[in-house]
């Protein structure tokens, strides 16, 4: 017999609910801003009811709702990106010198990680933010393992190369 | 800086910006998202047709406004019936609105279930009816500004401005007739597309409207928000259609001061409304000038006689084809009625409250013609104070929400006027005005 709709809300309101602070935690790495992360989960929450008869395999839920989450987060780094592109009235971003260096090299560093592609953001988030193991990037990416080292690989690649262009430098290799 | 230390800097960045625990809201968001039928939820409210894009360098060429269409049509129809029931939309979930009465009997506070904690009461802005007769009203989150469908859960962000901190105050908010939201924030010009927003080139769009055959007029001040040595404004207008764009550039003569009214009468005439020159906050309130466009020549309209040019600020169009244009001098306040033959003028000795100024900064529009002919406008007090809302029904003038700070206001399709205003959303229905009247 099939599901009624109450039921079927019911089920995604008790998945969704015990996900959501673990989906939280991810847009909140890789959007690095609290109200564009709940803005994230939610765009997410509305794609996953949409989809959620798509869903066959509801015990993959987590892993399903994260790729989801992730997805709407670097979209949203996307759009951030153009708005910013194209805002005139947006000051230049400046480093402003702190009292301790270590204070003013995490500022230079996140300067060079939001000039950055979207996608090395979130793969650089995600394993360095959240320590996640490399298996579980796979997943959250939906490409293979050997795929997710290659990127994140090629993403430090670049991040160094941008704090070295800041004169941040000598990051060793 | 060495491998380890620029891994430490970043665990210690992701340390300062992961957060362990979602906000309770985003909870209430499961529940009022997942109350909706699947699939059919607000997103999906959203059908998308094909659009056509215009080149930026096409458009700078063209003088006017790139215009990016992508439009949408609501297929969720939401429908007043009596006070306190909303007839369930055919297409998407019943929306959750129920009113509560206020102290005058014609108005009613507006409650919509889904947005309660996105939707300050205090932080209301614009508001826009789309075809179907939804409500979207513009509000702030904190800082961020964003859009929601009165009794639809979800929400859109607003304004490109977001992220950099800037406080979103968009002067205009309209639909086109196919559906497209346009909006004007800060001057530039933005619409809704795939539930994000897409920038145009422009700025300094003064007003926009819609013309009875669903076309989207739009009003530009050129420079923006620029003099020109001998103290005249140049303007510029466009229109959009079906993803084209019809390059009227500076059609009406240009003309000292400012330009704030704009509307477009069946016959295709384009009236342009504005305020004197001079400089300042309140500088030459009380005179402006009146200028009617056929497409081949500009000329200057005087309603109150020769010799006299009214600040014009605002202008509207009634079902019957007429022209409404709502005019102050230094003296005295008129609404005038133009049928295409001649202008008939009411001022305040026939019961018209003394129109204010409106403040630089603020959308000129601030007047209404709804479906039954009854006219609508902002009271406006001598400083720009916000003194309510302002029906006329053909005999007399009647105020309402004196007290409520109203931002904005739209006519639904029904007869309706829907306000936003600082102490949330409010309607003045029909029946309610039949009854007292």
């Amino acid at each position: 017999m099939g599901e009624t709709e109450a039921e079927r809300a019911a089920t995604f309101q008790r998945l969704a609910h015990e996900r959501l602070d673990a989906s939280y935690r991810l847009a909140t790495a890789i959007l690095r801003d609290d109200s564009q992360s709940e803005d994230a989960v939610h765009d997410a929450v509305v794609l996953a009811w949409q989809r959620w008869p798509s869903l066959r395999d509801r015990s993959r839920f987590d892993a399903w709702f994260d790729r989801i989450v992730v997805n709407v987060s670097r979209n949203r780094l996307r759009d951030t990106r153009k708005r910013r592109a194209s805002d005139l009235t947006e000051a230049p971003a400046v480093s402003t010198p702190d009292r301790t260096g270590e204070v003013d090299s995490r500022i230079l560093v996140e300067q060079a990680l939001d000039r950055l592609k979207p996608d090395d953001i979130v793969v650089v988030a995600l394993r360095h933010f959240l320590d996640l193991q490399m298996e579980d990037i796979a997943i959250l990416l939906d490409v293979p393992l050997s795929t997710a080292k290659t990127r994140l690989r090629a993403a430090m690649s670049r991040l160094r190369a941008e704090l070295e262009r800041e004169g941040l430098a000598q990051v060793a290799r | 800086m060495n491998e380890r230390e620029l891994e430490l800097t970043l665990r210690a960045i992701g340390r300062s910006h992961v957060r362990q625990s979602a906000p309770p809201r985003l909870h209430e968001r499961i529940r009022d998202v997942s109350e909706t039928p699947s699939r059919s939820g607000f997103l999906s409210d959203l059908t998308w047709k094909p659009g056509s894009m215009f080149s930026a360098a096409k458009f700078i060429a063209a003088g006017v406004i790139v215009a990016l269409f992508g439009g949408f049509l609501l297929t969720g129809v939401l429908t007043t019936q009596q006070d306190g029931e909303v007839a369930p939309a055919a297409a998407t979930d019943s929306p959750r609105i129920t009113y509560e009465p206020t102290d005058d009997p014609a108005v009613l506070k507006v409650i919509s279930e889904p947005h309660r904690s996105w939707l300050d009461p205090a932080d209301q802005g614009l508001l826009a009816i789309d075809p179907d007769g939804g409500v979207w009203v513009q509000g702030w989150s904190g800082k961020r500004a964003f859009l929601a469908k009165l009794g639809v859960p979800g929400r859109i962000g607003l304004g490109w401005n977001e992220h950099s901190g800037v406080f979103w105050s968009g002067t205009e908010l309209e639909f086109s007739g196919d559906g497209t939201l346009w909006a004007s924030p800060d001057g530039g010009l933005m619409s809704l597309e795939g539930g994000t927003w897409t920038k145009h080139d422009s700025t300094g769009v003064i007003d926009l409207t819609l013309a009875p055959d669903g076309v989207l007029y739009g009003l530009i001040e050129y420079p923006p928000a620029r003099w020109t040595p001998d103290g005249v404004v140049s303007v510029v207008g466009f229109s959009i259609v079906d993803g084209e764009v019809t390059d009227v550039e500076r059609p009406w003569a240009p003309r000292p001061g400012k330009v704030q009214a704009l509307a477009v009468t069946p016959d295709g005439t384009v009236w342009v409304g504005g305020r004197g020159g001079g400089s300042g906050l309140f500088a030459h309130i009380g005179s402006g000038w009146l200028v009617r466009y056929d497409g081949q020549t500009a000329e200057v309209v005087r309603p109150l006689g020769e010799g006299i040019d009214p600040n014009v600020a605002d202008l509207a169009v009634g079902p019957d084809g007429a022209l409404w244009a709502l005019m102050r001098t230094e003296a005295e306040s008129y609404l005038g009625r133009y049928d295409g033959e001649a202008w008939s003028i009411l001022s305040t000795a026939d019961g018209l409250p003394a129109v204010g100024v409106l403040p630089l900064g603020l959308s000129a529009e601030r007047m209404a013609v709804g479906p039954d002919g009854r006219v609508w406008f902002l009271k406006l007090g001598a400083q720009g104070e916000n003194e309510g809302l302002v029906a006329f029904d053909g005999q007399r003038f009647q105020r309402y929400l004196v007290d409520a700070g109203v931002r904005d206001f739209a006519v639904a399709p029904d007869g309706s006027a829907w306000t936003s205003t600082g102490k949330g959303t409010y309607v003045i229905k029909p029946e309610a005005l039949a009854t007292i009247e």
